[in-house]
């Protein structure tokens, strides 16, 4: 007879494990069922998956490839890193705060508040944007004069 | 029968990066762990401050879900709500950058071939996509309602709040799982070491077919070091901290909130500050708000009070803050009755829980719920004036709650009835 482990792949331990966590995961999609909507809201996990593994995965890491093989993006004196923080800073505030930025819902902030957004969201993106940028090429400029005097200075 | 391995991310050299590996999913875990922690128990805190026990206070309700919550939430620091809700919120935004670091630390496991070696492979990656889609869910959720956007067609309190139930336990089986991982790595490798290495000194981590490890087969030259990667997603969380945590945090804050929903500007005058729930949406006219109001009271006597008969009450002013479960707080100094004083009108004095009716006709919200010590607090009032003036009707005139650390819309506004029970 074949042990546990040769039948399951793992101890039993890690099956007593995963099915706490599936017990978990079933009361709570019952939970919600209560509520109505729990079809949507596993639709939305899955939205969510896809979105991230095969949408903004994908887009970074091939803008991010096409970069490095930009001229001199990652040769000494390497500018890659000058553009990935910014973009970076900039493009975690569009995914967190599209909803502002786009105004996606001033519908529901009108309906609460009464009022309309007051904040220029897109304008303040931008500027944000621009500024981050702007620092990073400030430092890259720097950057280059001292691999230049450096370089110099070997020359000489 | 062997499955041939497909091209592309299936294939180990697809995945050149060197900065992946086992150490760096560690480390990465073990920083992203504690911002969950907090954000978990802050949430669960944040239903608890609802009283979620009394009668009609739960969005969830009390009873048939898994309620323990068998303590009165307290009115003391006055602040506690405002705190809480601000580390949710906080915590849950600027953990963003670290989640997606951490995603793509292991995203090569994705592509696993072949995608199922036993039954406890293929149980362990469902658990995975629970906690993949569980994770992005559960934040999402949140930073979509922040901004009041509702795209999705379910309920968001009870998916974001069951939804957590799901990411956390899938959590949970994961960081057991891999322990030993974490700890072979840290042993090996040091928990901070590899930070000391500039990009000169950067070495991929170890490839191990056996092990099914993350680091690379076939390394691309490093053109950033580790502690650049995580000084990189600390520059994003900072980013996303400066531009929100004003609306919680307040002070000069306040102002670099430029993409804070309740952040920014908000004019001048006494009731300036920001409205959760404006009359108009609520269905309040100036009428129903008029001179012709009377305040309803209900014990085991009754009571009607117009609004002057409050004001010629002796009056109380405490400084204290309206803390929205979305993040925002704002403390301003309230003046108006104590609800012990109205208590005693209608002989409640004993009572052990009050229920505030408002005049919004409809909607969630319309009515709270009070524990005892929430009515015994000498700082809970009935105001009628902030700042010196009169409460504006955005702002519940002719009369609010303000209860000392109670949720912000636990603050009934428009206050049309109280009735105080034992």
């Amino acid at each position: 007879m074949r042990s546990f482990r040769g039948l399951y792949g793992a101890g039993p331990l890690h099956a007593l494990g995963l099915i706490a966590c599936f017990a978990v995961t079933g009361y709570a999609v019952i939970r919600i069922f209560d509520f109505g909507g729990a079809t949507t809201v596993l639709v939305w996990f899955a939205c969510a998956i896809i979105a991230h593994d095969a949408i903004l995965f994908p887009l970074y890491s091939a803008a991010d490839r096409v970069a490095e093989r930009l001229p001199g993006a990652t040769s000494a004196p390497r500018w890659i890193n000058f553009v990935r923080v910014p973009a970076i800073v900039s493009g975690v505030m569009l995914i967190v705060f599209f909803p502002l930025i786009f105004e996606k819902g001033p519908a529901s902030y009108k309906a609460a508040t009464g009022e309309t957004l007051t904040n220029q969201y897109l304008e303040a993106w931008l500027a944000i944007t621009g500024g981050v940028f702007l620092v990073a090429a400030v430092l890259l400029g720097a950057h280059l004069a001292r691999a230049r005097r450096a370089g110099g200075t070997l020359a000489s | 029968m062997e499955l041939a391995r497909p091209p592309g991310p299936f294939r180990a050299e697809f995945w050149r990066s060197p900065l992946r590996g086992p150490w760096l999913a560690s480390f990465l875990g073990s920083l992203l762990l504690p911002m969950i922690v907090i954000c978990a128990v802050t949430g669960f805190l944040s239903h608890a401050a609802y009283n979620p026990g009394l009668d009609g206070n739960a969005t969830q309700r009390a009873g048939d879900g898994f309620d323990l919550y068998f303590f009165d939430w307290p009115t003391s620091p006055a602040w506690i709500y405002a705190v809480n809700q601000g580390l949710h919120v906080i915590t849950g935004i600027v953990a963003i950058p670290l989640l997606f670091a951490k995603l793509w630390s292991a995203i090569p496991k994705l592509f696993e071939w072949p995608p199922v070696r036993s039954p406890a492979h293929a149980l362990e990656r469902l658990s995975l996509a629970l906690l993949v889609g569980g994770s992005l869910f559960v934040f999402f959720t949140g930073i979509l309602n922040v901004q009041l956007w509702y795209p999705f067609g379910f309920g968001f309190l009870p998916a974001h709040y069951y939804g957590a139930f799901i990411f956390l336990a899938a959590l949970t089986l994961h960081v057991a799982i891999k322990l030993p991982v974490v700890r072979r790595s840290f042993g090996e490798r040091g928990v901070v070491r590899p930070l000391r290495d500039d990009l000169e000194h950067t070495r991929p981590e170890a490839y191990d077919h056996e092990a099914d490890s993350t680091a690379p087969e076939a390394p691309a030259a490093p053109t950033l070091s580790r502690r650049g990667l995580i000084a990189t997603i600390g520059a994003g969380s900072l980013g996303l901290f400066i531009v929100s945590a004003g609306q919680a945090i307040g002070g000069p804050l306040r102002r670099l909130a430029v993409l804070a929903p309740r952040g920014g500007d908000i004019g001048g005058g006494p009731n300036a500050f920001p409205v959760n729930k404006s009359a108009a949406t609520a269905k309040v006219t100036p009428a129903l708000a008029g001179a012709n109001w009377q305040l309803q009271l209900e014990g085991p006597s009754r009571a009607s009070l117009f609004r002057f008969q409050l004001a010629d009450m002796e009056q109380h002013t405490e400084d204290l803050p309206i803390a929205c479960v979305e993040g925002w707080s704002t403390t301003q100094t309230w003046t108006g009755v104590r609800l012990r004083d109205l208590a005693k009108i209608v002989g409640a004095e004993n009572a052990t829980e009050l229920v505030v009716e408002s005049l919004q006709p409809t909607g969630a919200f319309r009515k709270a719920a009070f524990a005892r010590n929430q009515l015994d607090d000498e700082r809970s009032l009935l105001a009628l004036r902030v700042n010196g003036e009169d409460l504006s009707l955005d702002h519940g005139f002719p009369a609010r709650i303000i209860i000392p650390g109670a949720p912000g819309v636990h603050n009934t506004k428009w206050v049309s009835s109280m009735k105080w029970t034992s």
